[in-house]
């Protein structure tokens, strides 16, 4: 049919529209942002967490933090306390990178979800209307007399004819179609680097207290 | 966010560290040991410094969620 060569295919409407742009622009966002997140995460870590040695350019080393570390230690008694055994408590100290003691993962992008819904709707619609209408009239009469001997003939007459016909067409076309188009988007953030979490574990296995040099007694 | 450190004294448990806390001066016990740790006094600056970039690096964060949340058609 004619018309249905003038109402467009769904492939050709959403030939028109940029899909490129349409899901490649969100994806591309979302992917931007996770990017930026991820060098957000090396800055932070890095100037937080590091500094450059002064010696050697391109070296970087983790600033420590010193703790302390308190726990009771059981004395003998001496002489002079009576051989009472006392507690008294012990001070040590160690260093921790602050790395291990600032969260690094604890926030993330965990979950990027774009969703995009088209739809595209294309209709088509025809009148067609033909009439045709026609009539014919026709009259004829005729009257005729004359004398028969003693009598006088007289004829009349007459004919008509009457004709009329009509004609009408109407057509109505009609055609519709629709499409959805959905795309979803899901980005799950990474947890931390492998290598991140094995130098944080290195660091915090490698903990080795120093005990802090005994304070001299207070001499009377 | 609590940070679990092994307890370096017995060596069998973890501490578990608020950094928040432990910048403004709070101690955290070992439950099996029960030694506690803080930060020396000479740490202090390093690790008030370091959870203030971890805040700022946290509404960062929050702020790149948002824009993946509600990516701008190009």
């Amino acid at each position: 049919m004619a018309a249905e060569s003038q109402i467009l295919s769904m492939g050709q409407q959403f030939s028109g529209l940029p899909m490129g742009a349409l899901i490649g622009g969100p994806l591309e966002a979302a992917a931007k942002a996770n990017q930026q997140m991820a060098m957000t995460q090396l800055q932070f870590m890095m100037i937080t967490c590091f500094n450059e040695n002064s010696t050697k350019k391109g070296s970087y080393d983790p600033i420590m933090i010193e703790m302390t570390l308190d726990r009771g230690v059981i004395e003998p008694g001496t002489e002079e306390n009576g051989n009472k055994p006392s507690i008294s408590t012990m001070t040590t100290s160690f260093k921790l990178p602050l790395l291990t003691i600032i969260p690094l993962n604890s926030l993330a992008v965990d979950d990027v979800k774009v969703d995009f819904e088209m739809e595209v709707k294309s209709s088509f619609a025809s009148n067609n209307s033909t009439e045709h209408k026609s009539s014919t009239a026709e009259k004829a009469s005729f009257s005729a007399g004359g004398n028969v001997g003693p009598f006088h003939v007289e004829v009349h007459g007459s004919v008509s004819h009457n004709s009329s016909s009509e004609a009408k067409s109407d057509t109505h076309y009609k055609q519709s179609n629709s499409a959805k188009y959905s795309v979803s988007v899901h980005a799950g953030q990474l947890p931390l680097p492998q290598g991140v979490k094995t130098i944080i574990d290195a660091y915090a296995k490698n903990v080795s207290p120093v005990t802090l040099p005994a304070a001299e007694p207070v001499k009377s | 966010m609590l940070i679990n450190i092994e307890c370096p004294a017995c060596q069998q448990d973890t501490i578990k560290i608020e950094p928040h806390m432990l910048a403004q001066g709070a101690s955290f016990s070992c439950p099996t040991c029960l030694v506690k740790i803080s930060v020396a006094q000479s740490s202090k600056n390093d690790i008030v410094k370091g959870v203030e970039a971890y805040d700022a690096y946290k509404n960062r964060l929050a702020e790149l969620q948002e824009q993946g949340n509600a990516p701008e058609l190009m």
